[in-house]
């Protein structure tokens, strides 16, 4: 068995537990608090109400994704945490919203979720940077928080019932403050959990800092019409994959489909509806992904807020570039980049040349 | 094949480990906490010295990757070792922190306790079995919590613990959390995929400073995830009497299943080991497989409860090279375990003085290349 992020996280938030314990048991409330927490991280799948640390999102009813270990105050979810080191082990950009839809269960449900993740890690990489003095075998690459999850944690903390914090797994003790002040709070003594919360988003927001989300993708489209010309989302986007790369590459990719559609569906102006637009997929192969037993695309088609389009829903103004876009249905572009086409696809939905049938 | 308690009690019985009846508890294995430490390390088994339950599994993450796959680049996970906010080393998992944090983990007898976890059921068992084993009028702190999957699920490592007991006695470095590779190898002009062994056991070079310093016995070996804490359980000193003997890199690895059913699954993750040519013997281990059907590959199987051992008809390319560049690589993931025995403070007194830069510019790369450096009688001046 390798090494996994697993183990190491749930030993770190058992000795988080310990230590939370003596506190609390200097202030007599040390008996207040469990910890619900798995050797194996097959058995966090499991709904909370059986036992599990996972969480149904309760507009559609869709399960998300599983946590590390959860506090629990007389039978409730007080502090749930999913943790990852992604940011050091090679994680440097979509991949970090894989677990985005893990805090966002808590936080919908109206309980603390926690995303314990270093902020700014550093990967040990083939292909990175030779630091000074050193032996150059040894190469590094920064990788620093994904903004998109950051916006997107910030964004449900504001307009949900529960919160999305993200907190640096560099700093223990910020988890530990947090999961002593909300004891307290519940238990009615004069505590700090909102200043802490409040400190907690406020470094969210210095990592964040002007960083505007998806300003330099080239999928993202902030003005989409109908067929009439009627301005109709303001936060949508294409998504580029074909059939083949969403039924046969690896959950993660679904995985993180849907961490971003997550972060775009809450980030986004709350009057926008939302636009997940397949551009290579026609009407046969969404009935058959729609079909798919598999919580990521169960999510998308089943999400109100979600309205799910392909090649087929499109009207285009210009049909050479209709063509260019149906010729490369069957194309890896992965292996073969399309970036001047996306981007001009792009430009044609945000200035209308293509429209929503 | 799903092992129940009864034939699990036996194999550790056979090996010889004494079982004690407890009253209220039942059986249990008895295991100095020398022994312990490996079963908690290899199978994640919590130690009962907090309420919540502990393993000692998983505290020693330094190399994710082998050096070899990786074009001759060090590629460093924290773990042993940590970061602190300003991404400066800080102390992870080392000797001092751990005996301070639990210190019922290296000193008297443990038990081990296996408990069944029926198919369904939560695992999380651990604060109830607690105060059982308090209620009966027992210390929970001297025992070590095994949770048996009725269903088989998580067994592996068990396999994992019986065939590290067999290589530590034939004096060599074992780890079931193996570095290899992630996605895939260029290799002579063909690009290998991945998969990652579940047993490893090595030799080089660096086995002679080890016994001449005591850390090893003059004929056993250790399991890697227990040199950062030894001196928690040895007095680390200079044998007068040493003679160096010469060691050879030797690569063993193993590939787990629980049962024969899923052979055909283990020959192709074997076949990948073999592709890169740097194992010297690849085997697999499956209780109920006395023959993979493979000439490559030999088999570990339970034979009456007790581990055999079939060699393969025949030898496996090496290359050299290969082995040489991983021999270095070893041998600097052993200086980096060892260096967990350092005081922490007095660690980074030398890395100051070494690199001439202030506590908080000290990095992980700057303590790696240290271990790139030094010599492990140097090494040891630290502990």
């Amino acid at each position: 068995m390798a090494y996994t992020s697993d183990t190491r996280i749930k030993n770190i938030l058992k000795d988080i537990h310990i230590e939370v314990i003596k506190k609390l048991s200097k202030i007599g409330l040390g008996d207040k608090l469990t910890l619900r927490v798995f050797d194996e991280s097959s058995e966090d799948g499991r709904l909370f109400a059986n036992g599990g640390l996972t969480f149904k999102d309760p507009n559609t009813n869709a399960v998300l994704g599983s946590n590390d270990a959860g506090w629990i105050y007389n039978g409730n979810p007080l502090v749930i945490v999913e943790g990852t080191f992604g940011t050091e082990r090679g994680q440097f950009g979509d991949g970090q919203l894989n677990r985005f839809s893990h805090s966002t269960g808590v936080a919908l449900n109206g309980f603390i979720g926690v995303t314990f993740v270093p902020m700014h890690g550093e990967s040990y990489s083939k292909s990175g940077t030779n630091q000074t003095n050193v032996d150059s075998k040894i190469k590094i690459k920064p990788a620093k928080i994904h903004k998109g999850l950051l916006t997107g944690a910030i964004a449900i903390s504001e307009k949900e019932k529960g919160w999305f914090l993200v907190i640096d797994a560099y700093a223990p003790e910020v988890l530990c403050k947090l999961i002593i002040e909300s004891v307290k709070e519940k238990e009615g003594i004069k505590n700090e959990l909102q200043k802490t919360i409040d400190d907690i988003i406020s470094v969210m927001k210095f990592h964040l800092g002007s960083s505007k989300y998806g300003a330099r993708s080239i999928q993202l489209i902030t003005n989409l019409h109908d067929s009439g010309g009627k301005r109709i989302s303001s936060r949508s986007r294409m998504y580029t994959q074909n059939y083949a790369a969403l039924t046969t590459s690896t959950k993660r990719d679904g995985h993180g489909m849907l961490g971003k559609n997550l972060v775009e569906i809450y980030s986004g102006p709350k009057s926008s509806n939302y636009y997940a637009i397949f551009i290579r997929l026609r009407k046969n192969e969404i009935k058959l992904l729609s079909q798919r037993n598999s919580k990521e695309f169960q999510y998308i088609f089943n999400h109100p807020k979600v309205n799910v389009k392909c090649f087929d829903d499109l009207k285009f103004n210009d049909p050479k570039l209709k063509k260019v876009l149906e010729d490369i249905a069957s194309v890896n572009i992965f292996q073969n980049r399309q970036n001047d086409l996306i981007k001009a696809i792009q430009t044609a939905f945000n200035s209308g040349e293509i429209q929503i049938i | 094949m799903a092992l129940k308690k009864t034939e699990l009690l036996n194999i550790f019985n056979l090996i010889p480990f004494d079982l004690l009846e407890l009253k209220g508890i039942g059986t249990v294995i008895k295991m100095e906490a020398y022994s312990a430490f490996d079963f908690s390390a290899i199978t994640g088994a919590n130690y009962l010295v907090e309420p919540i339950g502990v393993t000692m599994k998983g505290r020693n993450e330094t190399f994710i990757h082998r050096a070899v796959f990786q074009e001759g680049s060090y590629i460093y996970s924290p773990g042993l070792f940590e970061r602190n906010i300003n991404r400066s080393l800080s102390e992870g998992n080392s000797a001092d922190k751990l005996l301070r944090l639990y210190p019922d983990v290296f000193s008297g007898d443990k038990y081990i306790l296996i408990n069944e976890i029926s198919t369904g059921s939560n695992s999380n068992i651990d604060i109830n079995v607690y105060n059982e084993i308090e209620k009966h009028g027992f210390n929970p702190k001297n025992f070590v919590l095994y949770k048996l999957f009725e269903s088989g699920q998580s067994q592996e490592s068990i396999y994992e613990y019986f065939t590290s007991l067999f290589y530590i006695k034939k004096g060599y470095i074992v780890e079931n959390q193996t570095p290899w590779f992630q996605q895939n190898y260029l290799y002579k002009g063909e690009r290998l995929n991945g998969g990652i062994p579940d047993f490893s056991a090595f030799k080089t070079d660096i086995i002679n400073p080890l016994r001449e310093f005591s850390i090893l016995s003059s004929n056993e070996g250790i399991l890697i995830n227990k040199i950062p804490v030894i001196k928690n359980f040895i007095t680390i000193k200079k044998k007068t009497d040493f003679t160096v003997s010469k060691v050879n890199y030797d690569l063993i690895i193993g590939e787990v299943k629980s049962d024969n059913s899923s052979i055909d699954q283990a020959i192709r993750q074997m076949n990948k080991y073999s592709n890169v040519e740097l194992a010297n013997k690849i085997y697999s281990i499956i209780p109920n497989c006395k023959n993979n059907g493979s000439e490559n590959f030999g088999e570990f199987y339970l034979d009456q409860n007790i581990l055999k051992i079939n060699e393969s008809k025949k030898s496996l390319m090496v290359n050299s090279v290969s082995q040489q560049i991983d021999r270095d690589w070893i041998n600097v993931n052993v200086k980096l375990n060892l260096l967990g025995n350092a005081n922490f403070n007095l660690l980074m007194q030398y890395l100051i003085n070494k690199y001439g830069l202030t506590k908080d510019e000290i990095k992980s790369f700057h303590l790696i290349d240290f271990a790139m450096n030094i010599s492990i009688p140097e090494l040891i001046k630290i502990i």
